[in-house]
């Protein structure tokens, strides 16, 4: 079922790839419906201008351009002869297809610039204003049977058949189509005892969007296949899915928008861990290491000032979310397989709505700053774990009123980062007094408590390093404490910044292939554990990007923190990429 | 005689011309277009001849204290919807924003060093950010001379800002038209690192436009060919139109 979605998805956006390159910009002049032909025979067009069929309409276009820029140049000079011309996008086909059907009928060929409306602009423009009230469409004042466009302002709009109007609409708007197929294929040559020793994943993401004027709107969906869940069911991973990560649409005015829809949503300034980017969550199915993140229902208002923005977003619930199987190395609690529970546990209704206000701006100073401030009435995207008398673990949710900041703050070649998050809990109660904590099954089940979390980074770059390439250098800071003593900590949290440094750096080749490097090393000083990676990717044929990494997690010996509960762990990875 | 002494004066007088006068008249040339959006392909060739192309569109809004610009990547396809937002100053850094829509993060540029490679490509931000007459040092008066039968002034100038990659600058404009044809850059070890050639100009409403600009690095034998498609100025952009928020949209 997931295989054939996949295959779907990936035919269906190869179509409308290919679709849209097929198609181009041109000037349509007029349009009329078939049986009224004979009123459009005596009138005369430029040669290049074509005569097109849709279904029981027709209309009359010139040019065939690849870009809208190009079109809009081109009907600079069809306003100065006609009122009315509008751009509308065409099939490439249906110009090759009209020059054979325009050679026997010779009705476009080789007759001087002449349309017979009233309001045309040309000196020969002298022909009887009843004839187009005759040609079926019941005319507005400006007697025109034509779809014109002044400012996007539709003349006789009002007058055309509604199939036609959906046409205009979308000949009118811009459409994208982009996505991406991965091919993933990793090694473990240290792993927790029983799970697999390598994995192979096919995942693609196929996005559209259209804008029309102010509104624009996109959707985007992510598919993925594992390998082993087409083995038999002990060796499945559970990670094939089929996901809607983004559907929303918005209108801009003037200085505000208003937005609706699931979406995904980036807040943060650091480059390892943002600690304030908690509007959606991570996939737990999902490489850890990778962002991948679970689109958000939600609606929202922006008014924007001369220098930032003012938002209020109402996040309508909290998703309950899904989780890989055993044997997949990533698999997060532990050496054996314990049953999930995939809904999520709150003490009020999970669709309780979290609401969001942030400020944010730009200081045009001498030392540039970008700020954000937010503060969230609502679920914290914090969670944590307990296992039930069953043995069922469940993921556990509570409210807070949290306050958080990013900033980046520009000195000269450096970029000084700050993001801190300070919550206050609502009801971090305990749900189920017979549940324990998957951190420590031993102890008893603890509430949850007000904490802080803060990130500090420099970002200082070594331009043309070599020849082109710079080199940045990353060294960042994190530090997360609980402020009550008895409430659950961060190692029952799992949280793995809680008194961490990064060392990195960034070397950009800055040649055409985008090539880069991009390595560091995250120290835990209370629990003794060291991460190691080292990344590259670069671009190849303009089409297909190569990622290689490795990556070596030693974790702590002594206390169970999220990186013990992985084990000791080695990986090597090698993704390619196909863009369209 | 005195007739003929006169005119030649007058003559010499006209075509004496401080550097400083010629830039300010080049600058006056191109100067007035108020905003402009254009479709710009980058060719990249490298030392063997082989050729990447990559797409983009862009908006320029014309401002007396420095430009304000909006690019957009359409191709490679890994990085389209990649937009790049320049609010450029004359008497401090530019203001750089990256947006990368993968991870609908808007990633702010530490933009001092205005030497670095655009794209990849032969082409600085230096070179491209907008000209602005205060932005170099001017000595002496122009050479006038005659290339391919037309007159044309050579003068040199040098970039006032600490963090260019240049030392110096020698541009060739036509003598009457005041457009640039051509200019040299020579690195911080005073050599000469790359030519810029400027084709395909174009009057558009009143104002002369570039349409193309060859780029060659003398140094690693790697040229950039940029042209700018579809343009179109004083198309009535706003502010608004180089606010962050159009970033994400």
């Amino acid at each position: 079922m997931i295989k054939g979605l996949i295959l779907f998805a990936l035919i269906f956006s190869s179509t409308l790839f290919a679709a849209q390159k097929e198609s181009c910009y041109s000037i349509q002049l007029a349009s009329y419906l078939q049986k009224n032909e004979h009123y459009i025979n005596s009138i005369q067009y430029p040669k290049e201008c074509k005569r097109l069929s849709f279904g029981n309409t027709k209309a009359v276009r010139c040019g065939c351009y690849e870009t809208k820029e190009q079109a809009k140049e081109e009907l600079l000079t069809f306003k100065k002869k006609y009122t009315g011309p509008i751009i509308v996008r065409t099939s490439k086909f249906r110009f090759k297809r009209a020059r054979l059907l325009n050679k026997p009928t010779q009705e476009i060929k080789e007759e001087p610039l002449v349309l017979n409306s009233e309001n045309r602009k040309s000196p020969e423009t002298k022909k009887p204003k009843e004839k187009l009230t005759k040609t079926g469409f019941s005319q507005t004042k400006n007697e025109s049977f034509l779809v014109t466009d002044e400012d996007a302002d539709y003349h006789g709009y009002e007058d055309i058949p509604t199939k036609l109007k959906i046409q205009y609409f979308i000949y009118e708007s811009e459409i994208g189509v982009q996505g991406h197929v991965d091919l993933i294929t990793q090694s473990y040559p240290t792993r927790l005892e029983g799970k697999h020793k390598a994995n192979l994943t096919l995942s693609g993401d196929l996005a559209i969007d259209f804008k029309k004027d102010e509104f624009s709107a996109y959707a985007k969906v992510h598919a993925q296949g594992d390998y082993y869940d087409t083995k038999g069911s002990s060796e499945h991973n559970q990670r094939s899915f089929l996901r809607l990560d983004e559907f929303y649409g918005s209108y801009d005015f003037e200085n505000d928008q208003i937005m609706f829809g699931k979406n995904i949503r980036f807040w943060g300034a650091l480059e390892v861990r943002n600690i304030t980017d908690g509007f959606n969550n991570q996939d737990l199915r999902s490489d850890p290491f990778k962002t991948d993140k679970l689109g958000a229902w939600n609606a929202a208002y922006t008014h924007y000032t001369e220098t930032g923005e003012i938002s209020v977003i109402v996040k309508l619930y909290e998703e309950d979310r899904k989780l890989s199987a055993f044997p997949y190395v990533y698999y997060p609690f532990g050496p054996v397989d314990v049953p999930y529970n995939e809904s999520i546990r709150t003490e009020e209704s999970n669709t309780r709505p979290s609401v969001y206000l942030k400020y944010s701006g730009s200081t045009d100073s001498e030392y540039p700053l970008d700020y954000a401030i937010m503060f969230e009435n609502g679920y914290d995207s914090q969670r944590y774990y307990t296992v039930n008398t069953n043995g069922v673990i469940s993921e556990n949710a509570y409210l807070v009123n949290k306050l958080m900041t990013y900033n980046t703050l520009v000195i000269g070649s450096t970029l000084v980062k700050v993001e801190a998050v300070y919550a206050n809990v609502m009801d971090g109660k305990v749900l189920d007094k017979n549940a324990v904590n998957v951190s420590n099954p031993t102890q008893e089940p603890k509430e949850v408590g007000d904490y802080y979390h803060l990130g500090l980074g420099v970002e200082h770059t070594l331009s043309q390093f070599y020849n082109d390439a710079d080199l940045g250098l990353l060294a960042e800071y994190y530090r997360y404490d609980t402020f009550q003593s008895g409430k659950r900590d961060d190692l029952d949290l799992f949280e793995v910044f809680q008194n961490d440094i990064f060392l990195g750096f960034r070397y950009s080749f800055n040649e055409g292939n985008d090539a880069s490097i991009v390595s560091g090393a995250i120290l835990d000083l209370d629990y003794n554990e060291e991460v190691y990676y080292i990344e590259y990717e670069s671009r190849i044929a303009d089409t297909f990007k190569l990622k290689l990494d490795y990556r070596f997690i030693d974790p702590s010996s002594k206390e169970s923190t999220a990186f013990a509960k992985m084990g000791r762990h080695q990986r090597i990875s090698a993704n390619l990429g196909y863009y369209f | 005689m005195k007739k003929i002494l006169i005119f030649s004066l007058l003559t010499m007088s006209l075509w004496a011309m401080s550097n400083y006068e010629v830039a300010q008249k080049s600058d006056d040339t191109m100067h007035g277009f108020k905003d402009s959006k254009s479709d710009m392909t980058m060719t990249l060739i490298n030392a063997n001849g082989q050729k990447r192309e990559r797409k983009m569109t862009m908006l320029v809004l014309e401002k007396d204290g420095g430009d304000k610009s909006l690019m957009e990547f359409l191709s490679p396809a890994d990085v389209k919807g990649t937009k790049f937002l320049s609010y450029s100053h004359i008497k401090k850094d530019d203001d750089q924003w990256l947006y990368l829509p993968a991870l609908k993060r808007i990633k702010r540029i530490a933009s001092k060093n205005k030497s670095g490679s655009f794209m990849g490509s032969e082409f600085s931000y230096e070179d491209l950010g907008s000209f602005d007459v205060d932005k170099y040092s001017y000595k002496g008066e122009a050479k006038l001379t005659t290339v391919d039968g037309k007159k044309v002034y050579v003068g040199e100038r040098t970039p006032i800002t600490k963090n260019s990659g240049y030392t110096k600058q020698i541009s060739w404009t036509d003598a009457k038209t005041f457009l640039t044809l051509k200019v040299e850059y020579y690195d911080r070890k005073h050599e000469l690192l790359k030519t810029a050639t400027f084709e395909d100009y174009k009057k558009i409403s009143g104002v002369w436009r570039i349409g193309k600009m060859v780029m060659i690095n003398h140094q690693n034998d790697k040229s950039t060919i940029l042209v700018w498609k579809n343009e179109t100025i004083k198309n009535g952009l706003k502010e608004k139109s180089f606010h962050k928020r159009v970033l994400k949209r």
